[in-house]
């Protein structure tokens, strides 16, 4: 023992220095992450940012945001969720091309995706005619809002949701069959239940990229205070006007986030404790594809 | 409501995945209430004809009637929901969400989850009282029996168990199995028992099928199974065997084992190879150098507590394996020991040209 103190020694000096570079690394990252959202807070006293948050344009800016987003999550949710489920446990020809037109928005810059809609929905796009003949003028309305959020937003969810359908164990489903449960049933007794975890984080991503969208938004629905203008965009409008408001605004977005953020790890930590069926086999992930 | 027991009709049913078939033709009769058991190597096609049966897939060919109704044939096919089969699989495949109550009442009408049956149905299984348990919260043995309850709920004309014993340890497995019988018989529910374990099918067993190659090989119940195989192989997976060559004359066939009756009687002309199948149990083993018998070296011996395992090698002719012998308890003997040997009873023994009529199994098969 007494002989090997030297390179003991020597060992113990260099897991030092990997400590210290690794306590750094941590710090560094973290300071990065962490210090704008900081300087976003300490930006003005909490008064005056009561008071911007008060102002006519975040209000409106809120009550878009809060309209839209509703919506669009409704919608996502309702016609998702189904889906996902379709695409999770049954086997059709092209399915994995589905799958990965599914991502596709998911990649797409939210620009392009703007753009994108302005040309299919717009005045002068794919639809924008038949549309119009209709009586419908979508561009640069709310419906456009909740339609550009849908687009960027709603294949979060889907992503997700058809992760956690496609990680239940297929036995499970197919048992309930033979105790007389159709389609419907077995998706809204066993699998929804068995899925919730990751049907939530995937919720709660998709919900907190639809309060954020900004891109496709201004290019396919404008910017109008009260109509179209989210809390997004309000902060670019306020940035040259009124940046003590832009800065209240962008503090609410981020109270909003971590919110969502918080409360779905939550459930999903709530949420995982009955998912093993057996006490012999570990407990599967739910939001893991398998 | 409740179903009489039905006889299930199996014709001729095929199923491929890709250009790999599974099933080749499948015919089997299962008598209403009749505990069968579907025995094969895996990748013999067992599992597929119960997931047929469970209607989870659909055959390519042929049909699937219970108590005369169709459940498959080139037009019909009842899903799953439509077939009232009761399905146990390995795992149980409990619904993790729900309580043992809610998992046995799921297949029953609303009001019928709140009566008495749910309870009764616990009963039935030995496990009143742990309703409001959750599955992780049970042994492996006992959601296997909250399975059973459950896929009993509905009543079925039929039930089918997949390997339900498999995840269970070796001394669970037997109580379960025993109980699993027992309810069965008493429910008078006609069930079928897909399993590798070819004991498991003999013990617990009114009918044994035979799976091969996605074929039905021989049924029979578990005894005549035992005693009268079909062939060789089959004699040879079924239980334990000694396989040697022996030649026809008059009405036995001459083995190294020496002059051995055929069950049946012999089929052959005189001077006809065969192959000649003797159970361990049949093989006497008297631990004297001279006597009545063939004299044999004990090369092996293992003691099972309630019976032994001995290895004999023939000393007059040369014989590939030793030959096997079961007696009862102990026997004061050890490797080296002269002996001799005879055998008890008559013996299964086939042409030999005819008796490896198929390859005993294909590779890369996956059920």
């Amino acid at each position: 023992m007494t002989a090997a103190a030297p390179p003991g020694r020597r060992r113990a000096a260099g897991r030092a220095v990997v400590v210290a570079a690794a306590v750094l690394l941590v710090a560094v990252v973290l300071t990065f992450l962490l210090l704008p959202i900081v300087a976003l807070i300490t930006y003005q006293p909490l008064g005056d940012l009561v008071d911007g948050l008060g102002s006519q344009v975040a209000l409106d800016a809120i009550a878009v945001s809060l309209k839209v987003n509703a919506i669009a999550f409704a919608i996502t949710l309702v016609a998702g969720t189904p889906f996902a489920y379709i695409l999770a446990r049954d086997q059709f020809p092209g399915r994995s091309a589905v799958i990965t037109a599914v991502e596709l928005p998911l990649v797409m810059p939210p620009a392009v995706a703007g753009l994108g809609l302005l040309a299919a929905f717009g005045r002068l796009g794919l639809l924008g005619s038949g549309l119009r003949a209709t009586g419908i003028d979508l561009a640069f309305t709310q419906a456009a809002v909740v339609i550009a959020i849908l687009f960027v937003a709603g294949p979060f969810y889907l992503r997700g949701a058809i992760a956690a359908f496609e990680a239940i164990d297929a036995d499970v489903l197919e048992v309930a069959g033979t105790l007389g449960a159709g389609p419907v049933r077995r998706m809204t007794a066993v699998a929804l239940p068995l899925a919730r975890g990751g049907l939530g984080a995937a919720a709660g991503v998709s919900f907190a990229r639809g309060m954020g969208e900004f891109g496709a938004t201004i290019l396919f629905a404008g910017s109008f205070q009260g109509v179209t203008q989210t809390l997004p965009l309000a902060v670019y409008s306020l940035f040259d006007a009124n940046l003590d408001q832009a800065v209240a605004i962008g503090v609410l977005l981020v109270v909003i986030s971590a919110g969502i953020l918080f409360a779905s790890k939550l459930i999903l930590h709530s949420w995982t404790a009955w998912t093993s069926t057996s006490p012999t086999r570990a407990a599967p992930s739910i939001s893991a594809p398998r | 409501m409740t179903n009489p027991p039905a006889d299930l009709v199996i014709s001729d049913l095929h199923k491929s995945f890709g250009d790999h078939p599974v099933l080749r033709g499948v015919d089997l009769v299962v008598p209403g209430g009749t505990f069968a058991a579907v025995v094969g190597q895996s990748g013999s096609g067992k599992t597929t004809l119960l997931r047929i049966l469970a209607g989870f897939e659909r055959p390519d060919r042929g049909s699937v009637a219970i108590g005369g109704e169709t459940l498959d044939d080139g037009r019909v096919h009842l899903r799953a929901e439509q077939r009232w089969i009761g399905y146990v699989s390995q795992e149980g495949s409990l619904f993790p969400h729900l309580t043992v109550d809610a998992n046995v009442g799921f297949g029953l009408a609303r009001r019928e989850r709140r009566g008495p049956r749910v309870g009764e149905l616990l009963e039935m299984v030995g496990l009143q009282g742990l309703g409001g348990r959750y599955p992780h919260q049970l042994s492996g043995g006992q959601q296997q029996r909250v399975a059973l309850a459950r896929a009993l709920s509905v009543r079925p004309r039929l039930i089918l168990l997949d390997e339900p014993f498999a995840a269970l340890d070796a001394t669970l497995r037997a109580s379960v199995r025993e109980d699993v019988q027992a309810i069965l018989q008493a429910a008078g529910t006609t069930a079928i028992l897909v399993t590798h374990d070819q004991d498991e099918a003999l013990s617990v067993a009114d009918l044994v099928a035979v799976m091969r190659e996605g074929r039905i090989a021989q049924v029979d119940a578990p005894q005549l199974l035992y005693a009268s195989p079909v062939d060789v192989d089959l004699g040879g997976f079924i239980g334990e065997a000694n396989v040697m060559t022996g030649v026809v004359h008059g009405d036995r066939v001459d083995t190294p084992l020496g002059s051995l009756e055929v069950r049946g009687g012999v089929a052959a002309a005189d001077g006809q190879e065969m192959t000649v199948l003797v159970r361990p149990e049949q093989v006497w083993v008297f631990p004297y150098e001279d006597g009545p018998g063939v004299a044999g070296t004990v090369v092996h011996t293992g003691f099972h507590g309630h019976d032994s395992i001995i290895g004999i090698t023939v000393d007059s002719v040369g014989l590939p394996d030793p030959i096997t012998s079961r007696v009862l308890g102990a026997l004061a003997l050890s490797a080296g020991a002269a002996v001799r040997i005879s055998v008890r009873g008559p013996v299964n023994a086939w042409p030999s040209s005819a008796t490896r009529p198929q390859v005993a199994s294909l590779p890369g098969t996956d059920e």
